[in-house]
């Protein structure tokens, strides 16, 4: 007998035996790096935001709740808060509806359609910190944007510098940079509805907005909705469009959540303020994932 | 007939219109990276087409910053990050997918609650574990890296993703190759791999373009 085949034996004899640990093997490596990156982090979290960091970095003390009486009595919490959900209803319902318009006539029979295609995704391939600094060099004071505008007889606007559009300034990155992703999404969708049906409103004379209210718009529903939760959970995420281009400011205008979290940790190193902050965060954003997954892509996350 | 002619001019008009709207902030940055010195890149009205054209700035990058390190760098972390990912997720994807075991449903519901939570609520923990284990900053490069791959090692994405294509993949095959012997490593490593090949690829990309955008990672360590 020569030593492979009986290497192989012992090895076939042990698997036998300890077959039943086997899933558990595969699982390891992956656990461990959950375990320590994952979820001890966020019971971390948790008991971080018990905590009181500021008074000094290496003896924290045991505060119960006060980090979140002093957020909620926050008029800056609040402010990042409104800024958050005013990305939020501001970008989703855009990238919502712009995507899948751009979907419906991609999807016509017209020629030049993969051109079209990859220069509207163009944007979502390039990282977000380029884009971020070409759109830092339009919204110049001197620059193209107000050069546009001032041809058209208007003053120049303080696009990054001024409290009003600061904000305005930095969702129109976020949507620029959307668009491509999300009609990817819709286009897929629209291939899944049945021809014939479009077939029978053009027999029937439908107008083509018709059709499409009538025949593309309820067979999208749930695309429609996946791509609401999705675009939600992001803007609730949107941190480096905002770090390279206002750094929050003017005065907090264009501040959101994500953000004043880094700056509260990282600047003012008051770490139990921030994980405060990152609970609700937390809590907000598991709202719309949980809506996401029970609703939206149920099939998926199924045992 | 010359409605839908008109109907087409319409589509490409606002087709058109939309990408050079996608286009349009990446040719005034290349625009402004070919100009020269002589030239006020703030110059009002602004200018498309340089006057002073030249290929000096590109240069200068080279010359002035160690762009060759940062680019190795980049591609280090990138490049570890996938391999860890499509190496891990597939392994744990594995026997979620065609697996009966005890406690099957709790983790598959640790990884889908690892999709709940965003990872800027748990990043400052995160940052302080990398700190306690020596990751950050470190003047040991080996370390350093480890600080930026680690954290992102394994993601949730990847296991459902790679899941989804073991279950599509007929359990027939995998008796088949029981019968004639193989072990399940070996068939994990030879069949499944293979045969969900085309997935590997479509991974490895969403996480390089992914990893491109992961700028919040790079700010923190």
């Amino acid at each position: 007998m020569n030593t492979d085949a009986s290497i192989s034996e012992i090895i076939g004899v042990m698997f036998r035996y300890y077959k039943r640990y086997v899933p558990y093997l595969f699982l390891l490596p992956a656990g461990v790096i959950l375990l320590v990156f994952f979820f001890i982090p966020f019971f971390q979290t948790i008991v971080l935001s018990f905590q009181d960091y500021s008074s000094s970095i290496y003896n924290p003390t045991w505060i119960g709740l006060q980090n979140y009486i002093k957020l909620f009595h926050s008029p800056v919490f609040y402010k990042v808060l409104f800024n958050t959900f005013a990305y939020l209803f501001i970008a989703v319902p855009i990238l919502a509806i712009i995507p899948l318009f751009l979907a419906i006539l991609i999807s016509q029979k017209i020629k030049g359609v993969t051109l079209y295609k990859i220069l509207i995704y163009l944007p979502v391939i390039v990282s977000i910190v380029v884009a971020a600094i070409a759109f830092k060099w339009l919204y110049a004071e001197q620059g193209i944007l107000n050069y546009a505008i001032g041809t058209l007889g208007l003053p120049p606007i303080g696009w990054l510098t001024d409290t009003r559009f600061s904000l305005i300034s930095v969702i129109i990155v976020t949507i620029w940079k959307g668009v491509g992703y999300y009609m990817m999404i819709y286009l897929a969708a629209l291939m899944s509805v049945p021809k014939e049906l479009y077939e029978a409103c053009d027999i029937d004379g439908a107008s083509p907005l018709k059709k499409h209210l009538t025949v593309t718009i309820p067979h999208i529903m749930p695309t429609l909705a996946l791509v609401s939760t999705i675009s939600a959970i992001s803007a609730m995420k949107v941190f480096a469009e905002i770090y390279v281009m206002t750094k929050g400011g003017p005065l907090n205008s264009s501040k959101t959540i994500v953000y004043y979290i880094y700056e509260r940790a990282f600047e003012n190193l008051d770490l139990g303020y921030a994980s405060a902050m990152a609970v609700v965060l937390l809590i907000i954003v598991m709202i719309f994932s949980l809506i996401n997954i029970l609703f939206f892509e149920k099939n998926k996350y199924q045992i | 007939m010359i409605k839908r002619i008109f109907e087409k001019i319409g589509i490409h008009a606002v087709l058109i219109f939309v990408s050079l709207l996608s286009i349009f902030p990446f040719i005034w940055l290349i625009s402004t990276s070919l100009k020269g010195n002589a030239e006020n890149i703030f110059a009002y009205p602004p200018q498309i087409i340089p006057h002073d054209f030249t290929f000096e700035n590109y240069a200068g990058v080279w010359q002035r910053v160690n762009f060759v390190a940062y680019f190795i760098n980049s591609m280090i972390v990138a490049g570890a990050t996938v391999f860890l990912n499509l190496l891990l997720s597939a392994l744990a994807a594995y026997p979620l997918a065609r697996m009966e075991f005890g406690g099957k449903k709790l983790a598959f519901f640790s990884v889908l609650a690892t999709i709940m939570v965003p990872f800027q609520a748990i990043m400052l923990p995160v940052y302080l574990i990398t700190l306690k284990l020596n990751m950050v900053d470190s003047v040991n490069n080996f370390m350093g890296y480890l600080g930026l791959v680690m954290p992102f090692a394994v993601s949730a994405f990847g296991i459902f993703l790679m899941r989804q294509a073991f279950l599509t993949i007929p359990k027939e095959m995998e008796e088949a190759a029981i019968v004639d012997g193989c072990n399940v490593f070996k068939y994990f490593s030879e069949c499944y791999c293979r045969w969900s090949n085309r997935l590997w690829r479509c991974l490895r990309y969403s996480h390089l373009s992914a990893l491109g955008a992961n700028f919040c990672g790079r700010v923190l360590f």
